[in-house]
């Protein structure tokens, strides 16, 4: 295994909003595809721009918070959004 | 992949189906033991005439098949229990054959069973696209949404097959859901991952179904009527899912090929299929997989009606996943009674005129590669 930067910028590959979540989650939320650089394509949580989201379309990453654990605190993670 | 031994022929001679319903006051052992007579009448055998019997389940416990068969007298007996995710029962289909067809024993039974709540389906998983919350409906709708923008495939088509499985199964007393629906029903019914709406969603089930195999040395002394396991595939792709094509089932292929070749047949030989129709999007990707039409070209398949009763290529006139529920170990056992029936000629008000060749495909596992898939060719005369 090698550590491989990113960068901070992908394409929208595809998405979905889920209405239905496993526990810790709160629905609906926006998850899908980017693809990275190098022909990474990574599934990830979305933010989706006012305009709704578009394949294709560029997104940036940061870091925010996914789900609560079972301690009811937030657990962070990628996501991509505008 | 060359054989290296002779394998003999290898058919299905009975089945039985416990309607899939919630036997919320039934035990799994009694479901199980309800299908298991079923498909011994069916075949006119005896306990002591099955000399192997496998059993596929997920959640049901450890030796499910000794529970069931203890509580039924079965005598001494091979006994295995089996699990492959969502493909558990048809995998345990293709054991048995296997063993047969390997001349390890001259007639088999395999069982389907599960009981199961509301919900998603938990997985134990270490799979990090799962913690993050990419399930099963997840996958689907992201692979609908990459055919969409790629082909041109529109909601509605996803929508009909939904409809046309709820036609067939209007004429399937074994189904659960038998009600008749409208696309515009199927559309404005409440999101479950976009673009899939509850209706194009299987729900949870319970129930259970039963093959009983035989070689083909059996069948001809006991004068037994046959419909015979042509071909027969799996196949897993466990990748990293690197640059993975979300409009493409590689698993689904894969299996297909396998089953094909042994078969010396294809697609176009294909008189009816029972497909992995969890999500109708899965059925139009499905189709594709398995041959049925192009890459790409899945949406004109349903605008065409082809997979409709009376079409070319019928597909799933049970009713499918979407119309009967998901028992997940009873499912892939069950698209072989819905088969059988349709190539012996019997399933009325649904029956495809002389009917002889049959396709039955089903798939599992966390992740769409990350699975489990199995295809089974059938062929009767």
């Amino acid at each position: 295994m090698t550590e491989v930067p990113i960068g901070r910028q992908g394409t929208l590959y595809t998405y979905t909003i889920l209405h239905q979540a496993p526990e810790g989650f709160q629905p609906p939320i926006a998850v899908g595809y980017v693809d990275l650089c190098d022909g990474i394509r990574v599934f990830t949580h979305l933010s989706p721009p006012s305009s709704g989201l578009t394949l294709g379309m560029t997104l940036t990453l940061r870091l925010g918070p996914l789900k609560k654990d079972e301690n009811q605190q937030d657990v962070y993670g990628p996501i991509y959004g505008p | 992949m060359e054989s290296v031994v002779n394998l003999r022929k290898v058919a299905i001679i009975g089945v039985g189906l416990t309607p899939f319903d919630n036997y919320n006051d039934v035990s799994s052992e009694d479901i199980a033991r309800a299908a298991v007579i079923a498909a011994l009448k069916d075949a006119q055998l005896e306990r002591r005439d099955i000399q192997y019997a496998i059993f596929a389940h997920l959640y049901q416990g450890e030796v499910l098949g000794q529970r069931v068969l203890r509580g039924l007298g079965f005598p001494e007996i091979s006994i295995l229990n089996l699990e492959n995710a969502c493909a558990s029962g048809s995998s345990a289909v293709r054991e048995a054959w296997l063993a047969l067809a390997a001349e390890q024993f001259d007639v088999a039974l395999v069982v389907g069973i599960e009981k199961m709540a509301r919900g998603l389906i938990s997985f134990v998983s270490a799979d990090v696209e799962l913690a993050l919350g990419n399930v099963a409906p997840a996958q689907y709708a992201m692979c609908a949404r990459r055919h969409m923008h790629e082909f041109g495939t529109t909601a509605e088509m996803f929508a009909q097959i939904a409809v046309k499985n709820r036609q067939h199964a209007s004429q399937n007393p074994n189904a659960r859901f038998r009600d008749l629906i409208s696309v515009e029903e199927v559309l404005a019914s409440r999101p479950i991952a976009e673009p899939i709406t509850l209706l194009e969603c299987c729900r949870n089930g319970s129930g259970a179904a039963a093959v009983v195999l035989a070689s083909e040395n059996y069948i001809r002394r006991h004068g037994k009527d046959p419909v015979w396991i042509s071909g027969s595939g799996l196949s897993s792709f466990i990748s990293d899912k690197q640059s993975l094509d979300l409009t493409n089932f590689g698993a689904t292929r894969a299996a297909a090929e396998m089953a094909y070749n042994m078969a010396g047949l294809g697609p176009e030989d294909l008189d009816i299929v029972e497909l992995h129709d969890a999500f109708a999007q899965g059925e139009l990707l499905h189709y594709e997989g398995l041959g049925l039409c192009k890459k790409g070209e899945g949406g004109r398949l349903v605008h065409d009606g082809d997979t409709k009763l009376g079409g070319c290529i019928p597909v799933n006139l049970s009713g499918g996943l979407l119309s009967k529920s998901h028992p997940l170990g009873a499912t892939g056992v069950a698209q072989f009674s819905e088969l059988v029936w349709q190539l012996r000629g019997t399933a009325e008000g649904r029956q495809v005129e002389n009917a002889k060749i049959g396709l039955a495909h089903s798939q599992g596992g966390t992740g769409l590669e990350a699975g489990a898939t199995a295809v089974t060719i059938l062929s009767r005369g």
